[in-house]
């Protein structure tokens, strides 16, 4: 890849910063430490001399070097050189084997925003896509492929720019666009192919993909292939190594140009000082099995995705700061002693978590809400059950007698107890949860628990559901809200929650990873119920977006201990606003899906109805009835239709697709969820 | 207000089975009566084939299996089935079940499930017929059920027969499809005891696909 730039410029200087340089950099900065009163004054200077920022002088620059206006980089251009040995200043920029000026170098770039975004777009530096990777550069300093261009890799639709969409079903995401009527209609270097062609064709949908002559004009990890007539790049059936010449996963390394896998895990240091990876550890994403690794790695789940990590016996095999340990396959690799905290993606820092030693938890109830949610849990599995509750008025209220038809979570879930107040609209309970302050006792063996408490301020009308597809056939996000068969079962669910004034809206369609997909697409035990749904993420950064239900469809099935699972909620009430644990979320089969659309919608209302707190009309032995006081009840519900509640949509038995009563008690229930809005 | 609507649940559901049962019997020699007479008719007549008494009750147990295996939480036990009707005819029901293309799927499934409640060979060459690869000419939405149904046969064999389904369930230990290898896995790994534990350690070693390796290690740490 080569970088027009002038030919004379005197910006080739000694590759290292003079002592005097450095420490002057470093009196600098300390200087400034000392004054500033802000750590965002702090990231706002760190900002200012790291790689990617403006520059004239050399030691303006963190990392030593300034590519300035004469070389082709507006306001000029601070990078770090010899980044393949010595690392790029910071995580947000990378480093590239490239040339400047004719000559090879090693240097480093910053990376793009989230969203695709630079933050010198005004000066004219534009996202591109360099060897898979998301920099920012100026608009005539390379060749590479503008990020958003279609075949360019993503992880959300933000990065395909306007209009566009991200295939992350594909290896490294796929930026389309969606809904084109041919070619013309896509943008150059594209064609419109179908996307589903198997599908139905009233449910089928076109996309751009890129189209090519060679397969080195596809990014890696594709191919180019004839498809409907066109050659385009797609998903190669074998990824080859990306950097041969690189060293073997669980190697040290300061770069991903280092790596084989392309792939280098920098060494970070934590708010305590720790430093977690120590020396870089090389590795190769999304592997498949073994054969996919390097040198001596095995191929092992994390963090919803696999990667390739050197295998060991013990922690002698290991180097200086990593230890042998066993994943969930059961195999020793090593990992750093330190663990790497990843960003938070479970929406946790929107909500007051609080944590301690105390089995009495308090919180203040705010004036005017009609009730709130409570979700009680232990970070360290260990069993937790709710018992009593001090009321504001003194009283106290025994939830396992008194509000025993909300205590069923300890036997769920285990270490999560989240309870509805009120989950009844019978007159003990329906105003009984007004502002004031609480005292929550429970049972546990754990030194710590946790819990957050969520308000409720006035009834919701508005439910948002992320659905998930793992594994069913045919259907991706892409596909799946123009398909035919997916928008019926969806109308059915709308129309049992319409009846309760609650607008249901699929706000997120969500293709999880290969890996998640490989291991859950069919379940085989209730562990595997728990760790798909431990899988879901928040799909936004505000508490509104965190207060979203999420929906995991899968293939089948296959559990030996609970034949005929048709779905299941994990959690009565489940967890809400808090993603990625083993109460967030609902798990369906879609056996019935193109054949029984309207049982599989009622089936999701049924579920989600338990998910915000709702029980059966009538318990299937009869002994037991939900506490509404207007829905109806039997005595055998085995009686099946002559039930007076067969038709309600939460009856125990699913009889037929016209299940779809409601009653105004269930509706009061419904709209003091937290997740309906 | 809610006992009275119980008792009058009550008395009205006695009330229907009743007259059902009433109306059910009239229903028959009714038809008995029917049918003689559409036999004694002129010709040019389709021919008559009266509902046989078995015919009649399988069709009662159907019904009573189908509202059994309805439970959205609940799934019967062999105590619930053999309360409807003996094995024989019970199997007979679960297996016209799942062989019935216009029964939802879902339905079809559990009553699959359902025959892993009966250890007689009737049931076990079912499951094992069941097991067998779907044919390629099979249409496409009547292939994924079945496709399906190899999953529940597969589990539904290994909890009736235990070690005795390993003969039939190894094979798919190396079948190409990932999802068979799982399932595979999973029915030898919970039912079939030692020897099964064995074919699934010299499988840790041999397939190394990450999802494989997660499934085995449930088994064999």
């Amino acid at each position: 890849m080569s970088m027009s730039a002038a030919t004379t410029d005197p910006i080739w200087r000694a590759p290292r910063l003079p002592f005097s340089l450095t420490l002057a950099l470093l009196l600098v900065l300390s200087v400034f430490l000392l004054s500033c009163e802000t750590l965002g004054k702090v990231g706002e200077f760190l900002d200012s001399i790291s790689d990617g920022a403006a520059c004239t002088e050399n030691f303006e620059c963190l990392g030593g070097r300034c590519l300035t206006a004469r070389a082709g980089y507006p306001g000029g251009y601070c990078t770090t050189l010899q980044c393949d040995k010595q690392g790029c200043s910071g995580f947000s920029s990378e480093c590239f084997r490239t040339k400047i000026d004719n000559v090879e170098v090693a240097a480093c770039y910053e990376m793009c925003r989230f969203d695709g975004s630079c933050r010198r777009e005004a000066e004219g530096y534009a996202c591109v896509v360099l060897e898979d990777v998301q920099v920012c550069l100026p608009p005539n300093a390379t060749n590479a492929t503008p990020q958003g261009a279609v075949g360019s890799g993503c992880t959300n639709d933000l990065q395909c720019g306007q209009g566009g969409t991200c295939l992350t079903n594909l290896f490294g995401g796929y930026c389309t666009r969606l809904g084109c009527d041919g070619s013309a209609s896509c943008p150059t270097k594209s064609t419109c192919v179908t996307l589903n062609p198997d599908a139905a064709a009233a449910d089928q949908v076109d996309g751009c993909l890129a189209t090519c002559a060679a397969d080195g004009d596809c990014r890696h990890g594709y191919a180019c292939q004839t498809y409907q007539g066109s050659k385009v790049c797609v998903e190669a059936d074998r990824v080859e190594t990306k950097n041969p010449d690189g060293v073997d996963d669980g190697k040290t390394c300061v770069a991903n140009v280092n790596c084989k896998g392309n792939t280098c895990i920098r060494e970070a240091e934590g708010a305590d000082g720790q430093m977690s990876f120590p020396g870089g550890y090389c590795t190769t994403r999304n592997c498949k099995d073994d054969t996919d690794c390097n040198g001596s790695s095995i191929c092992i789940s994390r963090e919803r995705s696999t990667t390739c990590m050197a295998s060991c016996a013990a922690d002698s095999d290991c180097r200086t700061g990593y230890k042998c340990r066993a994943g969930i396959e059961g195999n020793k690799f090593c990992d750093s002693k330190v663990e790497y905290i990843a960003p938070d993606t479970t929406g946790a820092n929107l909500f007051d978590i609080k944590c301690g030693a105390s089995k009495a938890l308090t919180f203040t109830v705010p004036a005017g809400a009609i009730g709130f949610y409570i979700a009680p849990f232990t970070s360290n599995s260990r069993p937790i059950k709710p018992t009593t509750m001090r009321l504001p008025n003194g009283s106290t209220l025994n939830i396992e007698t008194e509000y025993k038809f909300h205590a069923i979570n300890p036997l769920i879930l285990e270490s999560l107890a989240p309870i509805l107040f009120p989950a009844s609209n019978d007159a003990r309970f329906s105003n009984g949860f007004g502002p004031g302050q609480y005292t929550l006792n429970v049972q546990s063996d754990s030194s710590s628990i946790c819990y957050y408490m969520i308000p409720k301020m006035s009834a919701g009308t508005k439910l948002d559901v992320n659905i998930y597809l793992v594994g069913v056939p045919n259907l991706t996000a892409a596909t799946a809200a123009a398909n035919t068969n997916m928008k019926q079962v969806v109308q059915v669910m709308q129309s049992i929650y319409t009846s309760m004034n609650v607008q249901v809206r699929v706000a997120n369609y969500v293709d999880p990873s290969k890996a998640t997909i490989d291991n859950y697409s069919m379940l085989r035990d209730f562990g595997d119920i728990f760790g798909l749904v431990a899988t879901s993420e928040a799909q936004g950064s505000t508490v509104d977006e965190s207060l979203a239900v999420n929906v995991f469809l899968i293939n089948d099935f296959a559990i030996s201990e609970a034949p005929g699972l048709l779905g299941v909620s994990a959690g009565l009430p489940g967890m809400a606003g808090v993603h990625g644990n083993s109460g967030s979320g609902l798990v369906f089969s879609t056996a019935s899906l193109g054949r029984d659309n309207a049982t599989l919608g009622q089936t999701m209302a049924h579920e989600i109805g338990h998910f915000l707190g709702l029980r059966h009309t009538t318990e299937h032995q009869g002994a037991e009835h939900d506490p509404i006081t207007d829905t109806p009840q039997c005595i055998y519900p085995n009686l099946g239709y002559l039930c007076s509640d067969a038709k309600n949509f939460m009856f125990p038995f699913s009889l037929g697709n016209d299940q779809r009563l409601t009653t105004p008690g269930q509706s009061f229930v419904v709209k003091r969820s937290p997740l309906v809005k | 207000m809610k006992r009275l609507t119980h008792t009058l649940a009550i008395l009205l559901a006695a009330a229907t089975l009743t007259v059902g049962a009433v109306a059910m019997a009239q229903d028959d020699s009714t038809l008995d009566q029917a049918s003689q007479d559409r036999a004694s008719s002129d010709q040019a007549t389709k021919p008559v084939h009266p509902v046989t008494p078995e015919q009649l009750e399988q069709a009662k147990a159907r019904e009573k299996v189908v509202l059994l295996l309805s439970g959205y939480h609940h799934f019967p036990s062999r105590a619930d089935l053999d309360a409807v009707a003996e094995a024989e005819p019970l199997m007979a029901v679960l297996r016209a079940l799942a062989e019935d293309e216009a029964v939802a799927p879902s339905m079809r499934l559990r009553a699959v499930d359902a025959m892993g409640l009966y250890d007689e060979s009737a049931a076990t060459l079912y499951l094992i017929a069941r097991i067998a690869p779907v044919p390629e000419s099979t249409p496409s939405e009547e292939a994924r059920t079945l496709g399906l149904m190899r999953h529940r046969a597969m589990i539904a064999l290994a909890k009736s027969r235990g070690v005795h389904s390993i003969e039939h369930l190894a094979p798919l230990l190396s079948d190409p499809d990932l999802q068979l290898r799982l399932t595979a896995i999973s029915a030898l790994g919970k039912h079939g005891g030692d020897s099964a534990t064995k074919l699934l350690r010299a499988l840790k070693e041999r397939d190394t696909h990450h999802a494989i390796q997660r499934e085995i290690n449930k088994y064999v740490p």
